[in-house]
C-alpha cells in the first residue's frame, strides 16, 4: 500500500512539473456530467451487469475479467473514479486509473511519444500546449481504436483512363445492339 | 459555277504570289505583326514589372520584402477577390525541426491529407503535399505501395500505411540540381522554394527520390470559401502557374510556435513534430527510447523525418 502510494506520488509529483502543458479537461465532455445527478436518486448500492437504462448501450470489451463497474468507478461517489488503493481520482485525472495496468504506455505518454499533443510545439512559448489525455483517442469500455472512414485520395490518373475506355466500349456496344435489332427486324 | 470561282481563286493567288514584296509594305507587315505581339492578352495579366525586377529571397532587404507581400496580397485579391495576409517568418536561434512518425499507430484515414490541402491551399490536381501508402504487411518496398487506395474503412487487414511527405533532407538533392538557386534549406532545416524565383524546369522534381515535389501545370482551382488567408512568402501563399511547390512543415504554423497541420488533424496520435536541438523535447524523447529509421537510407540524403514503430 504504502508503496503504490509512493507511486502515485511520484507520478503526481512528475505531472506537476508539467504544469504548463494543459491536459484535456474530460469532465466537459461527458454528456450529463456531474453523475451524481442521477446516481444521487438511486439507493440500491449493487447494480451489476447486464447495465440498467441508460448506460445498456456500453460495450465493454476491456479488463472484461473485473467483472465490476466498481473496479474503477468509486460505489459511492459516482462523480469520481477510484485507484486499486482505493484513493479518489476525478475524471480529469483518468489516466491515472489507466496507469496502474498500462504504465510503459504512460511512462511514454507524459515526454509525448504516446498520445496526442496539440497547441505548441515549443512549450514555455506564448502559445498553449494541450495534450489529450487516454479517453480522447481510446474509449475506456473498449480501447481498441476503431476502423475510421477514408478521405479520398489523390486523382488517380489510370483511373480516369479506365473510364474513358469504359465510355468507349460503351458506344461500340450500342452500336452493336443497334445492328442486332436491326438484324431482328429484317428476319421478322 | 464551282469551276469558274475556283479558276479565279487561284488566279489571284497566282497574281499575289508572283507579286514583288516591296520593302516598305514587308517593313509595315512585320512592324504591326510584333506591335500586336507586345498587346497583353486578358488572361496575361500576371506580368508586373514590379514581379520581374523582384530580387532573389535571400537578396531582398526588409522593405523590399514589405513591397513584394502587399504586391502578393494585391494581385491574390484582384485574382481570386480574397484579402490574404502575407508574412515572412523568420527562422528562429537555436532550433532544427525534425519530424517523427509511428508507423504502428498510423491507420491510414488520410486526415492529414486534407488537413495539408486546407492549410496550404493546394490545387486540387496536386491535392496535397501528403501521399499515404498502402503497404502489404511484412514487406518494405515503396514500389509496392498503392497510393490510391480507396476504401470505405480503413486499416484493411494485412496492410499498413506509410505516409510521405518531404523529407527535408540535410543532404538534399533537390536544392543541389536546382540551375537557379530557387530552392535552398534555411537554417532552421526547412526546404523552401522562391515560387519568384522558379523557373519550373522540374529538375528537382527529378532528383527527389521522395516523390515529395509537386508541379504547378495549371493556374491553381482553389475553393475561396475555403482559402487560408494567413499565408507566408515561402509557404503556403497561393502559387503561380508553373513552379514547384513542396512540404514546408507548415513553415507560417512552426514558426510561431505551432504544431504542423498535419500533426493536429492526425486522429490516431501518430505524428510527432519538434525541436531536434532540445534535449527535451518529444523527437529527442524518441531518439532517446524508440528505434528510428528514415526512407532509403542508402541514398544518404539524410532526412529529417523519421519513422519507428510502437
Amino acid at each position: 500500500m504504502k508503496k503504490l502510494f509512493l507511486i502515485v506520488f511520484t507520478l503526481l509529483f512528475s505531472l506537476n512539473l508539467f504544469a504548463w502543458i494543459d491536459i484535456e479537461q474530460r469532465e466537459k465532455s461527458i454528456t450529463g456530467f456531474p453523475c451524481m445527478k442521477c446516481h444521487d436518486q438511486i439507493k440500491s448500492k449493487k447494480i451489476n451487469l447486464p447495465l440498467k437504462k441508460p448506460h445498456q448501450n456500453i460495450e465493454i470489451e476491456h479488463f472484461v475479467n473485473a467483472g465490476d463497474c466498481f473496479f474503477c468507478h468509486d460505489r459511492k461517489d459516482r462523480n469520481k473514479l477510484v485507484l486499486i488503493n482505493k484513493s479518489k481520482v476525478s475524471y480529469n485525472q483518468s489516466y491515472m486509473v489507466c496507469t496502474q495496468c498500462h504504465g510503459e504506455k504512460f511512462r511514454e505518454w507524459n515526454v509525448n511519444i504516446h498520445g496526442k499533443q496539440i497547441g505548441s510545439w515549443n512549450v514555455g512559448s506564448s502559445t498553449k500546449t494541450y495534450r489529450m489525455s487516454c479517453t480522447a483517442c481510446h474509449n475506456a469500455h473498449s480501447p481498441k481504436i476503431k476502423p475510421m472512414k477514408t478521405e479520398p485520395g489523390p486523382p488517380n490518373p489510370y483511373l480516369l483512363r479506365g473510364r474513358k475506355n469504359t465510355l468507349r466500349s460503351g458506344s461500340h456496344s450500342n452500336k452493336g445492339h443497334k445492328s442486332k435489332n436491326s438484324h431482328g427486324e429484317s428476319h421478322e | 459555277m464551282s469551276k469558274s470561282n475556283e479558276n479565279r481563286m487561284g488566279k489571284w493567288a497566282e497574281e499575289k504570289l508572283n507579286m514583288p514584296v516591296k520593302r516598305r509594305g514587308f517593313l509595315q507587315a512585320a512592324g504591326l505583326t510584333t506591335a500586336a505581339s507586345f498587346i497583353p492578352s486578358k488572361e496575361a495579366k500576371a506580368f508586373s514589372f514590379a514581379k520581374f525586377f523582384q530580387k532573389h529571397y535571400k537578396e531582398m532587404t526588409p522593405k523590399q520584402k514589405e513591397k513584394a507581400f502587399s504586391r502578393i496580397a494585391q494581385e491574390t485579391k484582384s485574382e481570386y477577390g480574397v484579402e490574404v495576409n502575407v508574412t515572412d517568418p523568420l527562422p528562429m536561434e537555436g532550433v532544427k525541426y525534425a519530424y517523427c512518425l509511428n508507423l504502428s499507430a498510423c491507420n491510414g484515414n488520410r486526415l492529414c491529407v486534407s488537413a495539408c490541402q486546407k492549410e496550404n491551399n493546394i490545387d486540387d490536381s496536386i491535392q496535397s503535399y501528403i501521399r499515404v501508402l498502402e503497404m502489404p504487411a511484412g514487406t518494405f518496398n515503396l514500389e509496392h505501395g498503392d497510393k490510391f487506395y480507396n476504401h470505405e474503412t480503413v486499416p484493411k487487414k494485412d496492410k499498413f500505411y506509410l505516409p510521405v511527405q518531404c523529407n527535408h533532407c540535410d543532404n538534399s538533392p533537390c536544392t543541389k540540381v536546382c540551375p537557379v538557386e530557387a530552392t535552398w534549406k534555411e537554417k532552421d532545416g526547412l526546404v523552401v522554394v522562391d515560387y519568384d524565383w522558379c523557373i519550373g524546369c522540374r529538375y528537382c522534381q527529378a532528383a527527389c527520390p521522395y516523390e515529395a515535389r509537386h508541379f504547378n501545370w495549371s493556374k491553381p482551382k482553389i475553393d475561396i470559401s475555403k482559402l487560408n488567408p494567413n499565408q507566408s512568402y515561402l509557404s503556403n501563399r497561393i502559387r503561380p502557374k508553373g513552379v514547384m511547390e513542396k512540404c514546408t512543415f507548415c513553415l507560417h504554423r512552426t514558426r510561431n510556435n505551432q504544431y504542423p497541420a498535419c500533426l493536429e488533424a492526425c486522429p490516431t496520435g501518430a505524428r510527432k513534430f519538434g525541436n531536434i536541438l532540445d534535449p527535451y523535447s518529444e523527437v529527442s524523447e524518441i531518439f532517446k527510447k524508440k528505434r528510428v529509421f528514415v526512407l532509403k537510407e542508402e541514398l544518404n540524403t539524410m532526412p529529417q523525418f523519421f519513422y519507428y514503430f510502437g
